[in-house]
């Protein structure tokens, strides 16, 4: 009975109308990027090519491509081929051929001189092909318009009618166009409907051509926001980095502790799930895995090499020197993660009375330690003059722990192997906090913590000179980061609170719907206004001069309506049931709240915190107004060291100021403006490169909320 | 209309239950109209741990439940079928007030826990939920470790201490967690199949034994009396089957009062069977082999024999 159906059900193999198809398509890609290329002259397009401008190939693309979908068409009419074309092309495909062609004739009319006439000559011939398109047959009428755009295109710019030097000034448009805009935008257009018509035509019209069709012009678009977002941090990336590692000189310990972090987790990660496991893109990630692997320990294999030998390596203007110290901030960040990571693996537990108080004395160590290093960050150095205490201590423990390790491996006992090496990471923060605070080595013979020396980059660790011997902007870099900081500080436990009251205690209400509208407007609030508010209203009552805690503060607010909307959100999505569980378990509802809201509601709120900072450290229209700093200050804002912590008898008892966040200072995107606006010519690279620090700050802090989010993930999931 | 409104007066001082239309009912034998005294008979009432008198609940304007009168004898299982809007599982979250969590919904008349009204003021919910749980319909444990789950009423009751501060105090109740952890699980049948991975997250178990772990969750605060609103509909047969001999085997301890619309499994468990019809009203309470063999009533014949829906 299968004479009842026009198609097949199965059809083996591709014919060669599907092969010329798939390569309409193709070529249509190819074409495309290409016409994009152009654009940034990656492309040539006004250059001679094996004895022609290049502009022809593109109109000798366009023509085979005309003739190919034509061809396509009336294989498909006259029956060559097996295809279920529909009756129309239908209306989407009527209505953009028709302005295609309208467009296209009015701007030849346009150019040749007939103006208005012209124009509505256009007008009809564009209604014309409509309902024509409307009333043929779809392999007729969704090729034909198109062919015929493309061949007249393509034998234009093959003809040399229109070249990159041409360049047609419109009376009607007050607007120039020159050939190198109209040639790969005609390219671009004619590449996009050639390559719908061909997709149309692979799957033989009817309804699976146009799924194939819209699919086809779904998946460009994706491509092209992606290929936009790429650009954009290549293009930052590639004008700034020359700049920003000017003169980068890099010990080879410190960098050796930096390889040794990926080292250290994705080898943990082999060892617990297999080197390669899984299938097909499981495993091929596995392998991806497994390459930076080798990769990072080859780096640092290599690196051990460079020390060993004393050799100082370099690459362009940055250089690897054979230090063997680690740099203190390097040292805390490195120990730090690490310890992270120790925390994360701890699975074992105490078992044996003898155990457990290994494992307790170990705590009270290690409280020891970090009680000692507080003291020494914060009050004073302890030890006698002349014998310091913290090394010698740090020294101790940190022995015992590695003999406590190697022991442990030699005698082959089932032993908590964590909490040696958890002792050991605890020690190096320690020393490392020690170095901070009293900028002594803990080192011997060379090889331990120094405080700096180790790592030379002078963009990010000086300040700039001024106009014209510009050398870093460590001052602005420095102000981003606790404006921002400050603003994250003061806005999101605000929001957090306020979207807990309304969501879980706020009845739905006039009133919550009108706080919902107001803080989405205020959201959507130009951002001079806030700084025109935090002028007239927060300057002139804190130091009555603009300074950085005005623009935190002024940020915060900017920061805050965002954060509540996602909070909400996020609140809201958090299923009733838990809050019944809770509560038929007798928890009352701020313990329920505490306990299973918030966590269940973290994501959206990082979420919300993620996309508000990448706001607000690139403010720079509120900040001209509210930190308003030198353009180039001479040194980045003391925070953290001008903290003054004074006590008294008379109420309140205890008198905090930090006279640093009342002065003036400069932020990245502040001194960027500065910079570009200031007009002279050399300084365009060192705006690069404070655009790239920029980039690198906000990715930074990204990176932090999207780990954090992750945990919080995690820790609802397993 | 008023002429029923009227009758449900008269009778709201004491004579019947849920016998708001008594006009429309065809009873079968003799005794159509039962007095109170002779409720209390069938209810038990020498060992009552609950005793429900003239609950009636509005949502707005709607009367959901009727004039209920019944007494719940401790350490049995208690079913209430009924079609579904029947308001059985209104009634069910009368007994620990889960429904003043329902902005609209109105309680009038008394729940007696123990000789003391759950409606008075003054009334710790805290404390009465303690000892009044409730395991709903859908499983809903937490997104956390199944041992997060089983202690966290513990926990939030300051029953158990744990964490960095508690360590630091020397009042870390690991032990006890532990303890109690296992108890619990041991209790709601789950400890074989999960005492491997206590630390996993709770949702990663299947949906019976979810549903498990919100019983054991509901033992470990040690209540007196367990609220299940359907808890099985949302299970497979065999699951179903585990919750069934769990019940069974919680009402040597503990008294369990347990909504189903599914009647062999109220025929299954229960001691006494309470059934409620369209309209909110209860319209027979008895041992449950009586309300399946010889019900008072010809609804209630019709409704477990399936003639009426």
């Amino acid at each position: 009975m299968s004479e009842a159906y026009e198609r097949s059900l199965v059809v083996e193999g591709s014919s060669a109308y599907e092969r010329v198809s798939a390569a309409v398509v193709g070529v249509s890609f190819v074409a495309f990027l290409a016409a994009i290329g152009t654009f940034f002259g990656w492309v040539p397009l006004a250059e001679n090519v094996a004895g022609f401008v290049a502009a022809r190939y593109f109109g000798a693309v366009l023509v085979a491509l005309g003739f190919a979908v034509a061809g396509l068409g009336v294989a498909s009419r006259v029956g060559m081929f097996e295809t279920a074309p529909d009756d129309s092309a239908g209306l989407v495909a009527a209505v953009v051929f028709g302005m295609l062609w309208f467009l296209t004739l009015g701007f030849v009319a346009q150019a040749v001189g007939i103006g208005a006439v012209g124009w509505i000559g256009a007008l009809a011939a564009g209604v014309g092909l409509a309902y024509a398109t409307l009333v043929s047959s779809e392999d007729i009428g969704s090729t034909f318009p198109v062919a015929g755009f493309l061949l007249f295109m393509g034998a234009l710019f093959v003809a040399g009618a229109v070249t990159p030097e041409s360049a047609w000034m419109s009376e009607a448009f007050e607007a120039t166009f020159p050939g190198t805009v109209v040639i790969p935008t005609a390219t671009i257009m004619g590449a996009l409907l050639g390559g719908w018509t061909g997709a149309k035509a692979y799957a033989g019209y009817g309804t699976r051509g146009r799924q194939n069709g819209a699919f086809l012009l779904i998946s460009l678009v994706v491509f092209l926001v992606l290929s936009i977002l790429v650009l954009l941090l290549a293009f930052v990336f590639e004008r700034g980095v020359a700049v920003v590692l000017e003169n980068l000189i890099i010990g080879a310990g410190t960098a050796l502790a930096f390889v040794a972090l990926p080292v250290v987790l994705l080898s943990r990660r082999a060892y617990r799930r297999g080197i390669v496991t899984g299938t097909g893109t499981d495993a091929v990630s596995s392998y991806v895995r497994f390459a930076f692997l080798a990769v990072f320990v080859l780096l640092a294999a290599g690196l051990g090499y460079a020390f060993a030998t004393a050799t100082s390596l370099s690459y362009g203007s940055v250089t690897l020197e054979p230090t063997t110290a680690v740099g203190a901030l390097p040292a805390l960040v490195v120990s730090g993660v690490l310890l992270l990571v120790a925390r994360a693996a701890d699975t074992s537990t105490a078992e044996t009375d003898r155990e457990q108080l290994v494992a307790r004395l170990a705590r009270l160590v290690v409280a020891g330690l970090v009680a000692g290093a507080l003291v020494e960050l914060f009050v004073a150095e302890i030890g006698v003059p002349g014998v310091p205490f913290m090394p010698i201590a740090v020294a101790a423990v940190a022995a015992v722990s590695l003999v406590a390790l190697v022991a442990s491996y030699a005698r082959d006992v089932p032993y908590p192997r964590v909490l040696p090496v958890t002792v050991l990471l605890w020690a190096s923060v320690v020393a490392a906090v020690h170095v901070l605070a009293t900028g002594d080595a803990v080192a011997v013979a060379g090889v331990g913590i120094v405080e700096g020396g180790t790592v030379n980059w002078p963009f990010l660790m000086n300040p700039s000179q001024g106009l014209g011997i510009q050398i870093g902007v460590m001052p602005a870099m420095f102000g981003t980061i606790w404006i921002v900081l400050g603003a994250v500080v003061f806005a999101v436990p605000l929001a957090v609170g306020a979207a807990v009251y309304l969501t879980e205690y706020a009845e739905d209400s006039l009133f919550t719907r009108g706080v919902d509208v107001a803080t989405n407007g205020l959201w959507s609030t130009p951002s001079i206004v806030f700084g025109l508010f935090g002028l007239a209203f927060i300057v002139p009552r804190f130091g009555d001069s603009p300074s950085i805690l005005a623009s935190q503060l002024v940020l915060g607010f900017m920061l805050l309506p965002l954060v509540l909307i996602t909070s909400r959100e996020a609140m809201k999505s958090v299923p009733d049931e838990y809050r019944d569980a809770s509560a038929a378990l007798g928890v009352s509802k701020w313990r329920t709240i505490r306990s299973v809201v918030v966590p269940a509601a973290m994501p959206g709120v990082i979420t919300g915190v993620i996309l508000g900072v990448g706001r607000i450290a690139g403010e720079t229209a509120p900040l001209l107004l509210v930190l308003n700093g030198p353009n180039f200050p001479g040194s980045a804002p003391g925070v953290l060291s001008s903290f003054d912590v004074g006590f008294g008898l008379q109420p309140p008892f205890i008198h905090v100021s930090n006279p640093a966040l009342l002065e003036r200072a400069s932020a990245l995107p502040y001194q960027l403006y500065a910079v570009i606006t200031a007009g002279v010519g050399a300084e365009e690279s060192f705006g690069w490169g404070t655009a790239l620090v920029l980039l690198g700050v906000v990715l930074s802090f990204f990176a932090v909320s999207v780990a954090s989010r992750r945990y919080f993930r995690r820790k609802l999931q397993q | 209309m008023t002429e029923t409104t009227t009758e449900t007066e008269e009778q709201s001082t004491g004579t019947s239950v849920g016998s708001g239309d008594t006009d429309t009912r065809t009873t079968k034998g003799e005794s159509e109209e039962r007095t109170r005294d002779e409720w209390r008979e069938y209810s038990f009432s020498e060992d009552a741990i609950l005793s429900v008198d003239d609950l009636n609940v509005y949502y707005g304007d709607d009367h959901a439940l009727k004039d209920i009168s019944m007494d719940i004898p401790e350490k049995s299982v208690t079913a209430l079928i009924g079609p579904s809007g029947c308001g059985k599982s209104t009634f069910l979250r009368c007994l620990n007030r889960m429904n003043d969590r329902i902005k609209s919904a109105r309680v009038e008349g008394t729940v007696e826990y123990n000789g003391e009204d759950v409606y008075q003021d003054g009334t710790n919910l805290v404390e009465l939920r303690k000892r009044i749980g409730m395991v709903f319909q859908a499983p809903n444990p937490f997104p956390k470790s199944i041992r997060d789950n089983i202690a966290y009423g513990p926990r939030k009751h300051g029953d158990i201490n744990r964490g960095f501060v508690a360590s630091l105090l020397g009042r870390d109740d690991k032990e006890e967690e532990d303890e109690l952890v296992e108890e619990s699980l041991r209790k709601a049948a789950l400890w074989d199949e999960v005492n491997d991975r206590l630390d996993d997250n709770a949702l990663g178990l299947s949906g019976g034994q979810q549903q498990r772990l919100c019983i054991a969750r509901c033992l470990a605060v040690n209540p007196e009396v367990i609220l299940m609103d359907e808890p099985a509909s949302a299970l497979d047969p065999v699951a179903t089957s585990k919750i069934e001999d769990l019940i069974e085997e919680l009402a040597k301890e503990y008294t369990v009062v347990v909504v189903t619309h599914n009647m062999q499994q109220a025929a299954r468990i229960s001691d006494q069977t309470a059934v409620f019809l369209t309209g909110g009203e209860l319209v027979e309470y008895d041992e449950t082999d009586k309300i399946f063999e010889n019900p008072e009533s010809q609804r209630v014949e019709d409704y477990v024999t399936g003639k009426f829906g």
